[in-house]
């Protein structure tokens, strides 16, 4: 059973989901039935505030052939330690990048291209399903 | 742009700009100075909140860009 952060969470998450069409489509009604033009679209950046973290998402592509979001970021951030408790995107890990110089420590879990667990990277509803085995 | 949509693209901006302040939080400062001054020690500390609030930033411009 989940409680009410939980639900507010995957309620959310499925929100994105059912509107992932439409936001392939350069037309998607995220928020309170705006219409998006297609530069706005692709570009959706919102936190949410839960019980004691904050539920974030960004998404910046969308693949137009497969319907896919693309070049995305999901996590929740604990309010009270100021650190990712999750997070799910799909950019190389940053230890991985140079500028870095492997300085971040793994303070979270991060699966990028380099280091995904399996079943986390493809669809939103991937991530509701790894969000409930995190979560609940 | 209809009247309808322009309201509501100014509501999309002002929830990303509450949300700029919790991004700024996150990063362990107060204002978008403080940040950019403090750029390379964010950066070192966490690479996900030096982008995550330059991504932001930049969000905040591009629905700022769309209100014409």
């Amino acid at each position: 059973m989940y409680n009410t952060t939980i639900k507010k969470l995957i309620e959310e998450l499925s929100t994105i989901q059912a509107l992932e069409t439409s936001i392939a489509e350069g037309y998607p009604d995220i928020l309170d039935g705006i219409e998006f033009t297609e530069d706005y679209g692709v570009d959706f950046r919102q936190t949410l505030e839960l019980e004691e973290q904050d539920f974030y998402i960004n998404i910046k592509k969308i693949d137009e052939k497969t319907k896919n979001i693309k070049n995305y970021a999901v996590g929740l951030i604990s309010r009270d330690k100021i650190i990712n408790q999750l997070r799910h995107d799909d950019e190389d890990h940053h230890n991985s990048k140079k500028q870095v110089k492997e300085a971040n420590p793994p303070h979270h879990k991060h699966e990028g291209k380099k280091e995904r667990i399996k079943g986390s990277s493809g669809t939103l509803s991937d991530l509701i399903r790894d969000f409930k085995n995190i979560l609940d | 742009m209809t009247q309808m949509k322009k309201n509501k693209l100014l509501n999309l901006i002002t929830i990303a700009k509450k949300d700029l302040i919790k991004w700024l939080y996150y990063a362990g400062v107060k204002t978008t100075v403080e940040f950019y001054q403090k750029a390379d020690e964010i950066k070192n500390n966490s690479f996900h909140k030096y982008t995550d609030v330059v991504d932001h930033i930049n969000y905040i411009k591009k629905l700022e860009s769309l209100n014409v």
